[in-house]
């Protein structure tokens, strides 16, 4: 009986001692407004028989020059910044403005969609925890999508 | 010790049923003896069903086929059935391509990925599609009612399809499965796919034939691609019939020339990081590139052809094709 009690008041006291502060605000030493700087994890190319897809991001130099950066004031994201490097070709179907740019990040949208503020162009899309940019290039048959990595600012 | 031996018995007259519910089986598959370039050919797939238990699907009907014969839009299929039970029985019936926005069941993939996913391509090593087809009839089968008549169907899938215009060699593949259950463990042999594959020769034509049945030299990945893609050229040292001069070789190097806008010529003759290929295997060997930057061309140049070759690091060693030319990469037809 001695031993439950014992157990008892110690798994109180281990409850208590976690719920320091149950808010999701961010605390007070945490900045409200950062960047987050990405590069690409992998390059999956997706074809009618490689229905998993294959990363080829570690097969050609030029996507590791690849930079995409996420902005946030107040704790929200606020706008980005995308440079391609030295990747020949954009996954975009829009012209993407130069250097920092407003965004509005619609998570209502499933997968959540991070818009060029006052466009319906989406830069990248939000889902289980990362972001992700599906494109084309030429056959139909073959589809690409680039997923990201944090990275240090350079 | 009586308990037990109860239990097993119950435990095996219950289990028994549900891990032997049905046997789908190929019983034949009857090519044409002499198929020609460019022709309508006709085969016919001889199937067998015989249930266990009871159940009620469409059938859903896949064929392997090059993919340049386009099968999905160029072969028709009608189904003839034999049955004691009435309703199974069935003449002279169309069959007609899934829907891509249909799923299989049992993967939550569209139809032909599914069964590219499980049945792969059976030894071909050339562009290849699944297509699969569904019958338009609901087939109820039972394994005792009425007398045991719904028990058994026989069928006959006959396809016609229109070859293109080259003399090839290829596995054609067959499969079937329930449209309702897929590949549901209970409805499908987890140890037996109820899929077959024969060598289809189709002659008549002027160029070599084209063999998707061994390895070839060079190959891409993806297999369909277009000029403006990422791919890979992939070689190997030896095949089945051939052994290059590069068997053995420490490095590959991969040299290009490309034809674009119209008649101008590039070439990349280069022993260095970016013609090196990738070792990714024994005796073979992979370089991925993407056009536009390996041979650095302006943008919106429109390639039109692209030739290849390979050698060893001191360029003395090269393999080209069997009559010594560069071997000639085309893009994919849409």
């Amino acid at each position: 009986m001695k031993k439950v009690l014992f157990l008892a008041a110690a798994a109180m006291l281990f409850t208590l001692a976690g719920c320091n502060d149950c808010s999701d605000r961010m605390t007070d030493d945490y900045p409200a407004n950062y960047d987050v700087h990405y590069g690409l994890r992998q390059v999956v190319q997706y074809d009618p028989m490689n229905i998993d897809g294959i990363d080829v991001g570690p097969k050609l130099d030029f996507f590791s020059t690849l930079r995409f950066t996420i902005h946030y004031t107040d704790g929200a994201i606020s706008a980005a910044s995308f440079t391609n490097g030295d990747i020949p070709f954009s996954p975009f179907g829009f012209d993407v403005p130069e250097g920092r740019f407003e965004c509005e990040f619609d998570d209502f949208a499933i997968p959540n969609e991070l818009r060029i503020a006052g466009t319906d162009n989406v830069i990248a899309y939000f889902q289980n925890g990362e972001f992700s940019i599906p494109f084309q290039l030429d056959h139909s048959s073959i589809s690409y999508k680039y997923t990201f990595k944090g990275v240090e600012s350079n | 010790m009586k308990f037990l031996k109860n239990y097993r018995f119950w435990l095996a007259t219950l289990v028994l049923p549900f891990t032997v519910v049905t046997c789908m089986t190929i019983e034949d598959i009857i090519h044409p003896d002499d198929a020609q370039v460019d022709s309508e050919i006709t085969i016919q797939v001889k199937l067998k069903f015989v249930s266990e238990t009871d159940r009620q699907s469409k059938l859903a009907f896949g064929i392997l086929a090059p993919k340049s014969w386009n099968i999905a839009n160029n072969a028709t299929l009608t189904l003839n059935t034999t049955a004691q039970y009435a309703p199974s029985q069935v003449t002279d019936e169309p069959m007609t391509v899934i829907p891509a926005a249909q799923l299989n069941p049992s993967t939550g993939t569209p139809w032909a990925a599914s069964f590219q996913s499980r049945f792969g391509l059976l030894g071909n090593y050339g562009p290849m599609e699944w297509v699969v087809f569904e019958s338009q009839t609901d087939f109820l089968v039972h394994d005792t009612a009425d007398d045991g008549k719904q028990k058994e169907i026989d069928g006959v899938v006959t396809i016609k399809l229109t070859t293109g215009p080259d003399n090839m060699k290829v596995n054609m593949g067959y499969a079937y499965c329930g449209k309702t259950y897929g590949f549901t463990a209970d409805e499908y042999p987890e140890d037996r796919d109820v899929v077959a594959s024969k060598v289809l020769e189709v002659s008549g034509g002027a160029g070599p034939v084209v063999d998707f049945t061994t390895v070839s030299l060079i190959s891409t990945t993806p297999q369909a691609f277009g000029y403006g893609d990422i791919f890979a050229i992939n070689f190997v040292e030896e095949t089945e019939s051939t052994t290059t001069p590069l068997k053995g070789a420490d490095k590959v190097y991969l040299w290009g020339k490309v034809v674009y806008d119209g008649g101008e010529e590039k070439v990349v003759d280069a022993i260095d990081a970016k013609t090196l290929m990738e070792k990714i295997g024994d005796g073979a060997w992979q370089r991925y590139i993407y056009p536009r930057d390996f041979f650095d061309l302006p943008a919106g140049a429109v390639i039109t052809a692209t030739y290849f070759h390979f050698s060893d690091e001191s360029g003395s060693i090269v393999v080209r094709n069997n009559d010594d030319e560069d071997f000639m990469i085309v893009e994919s037809a849409e």
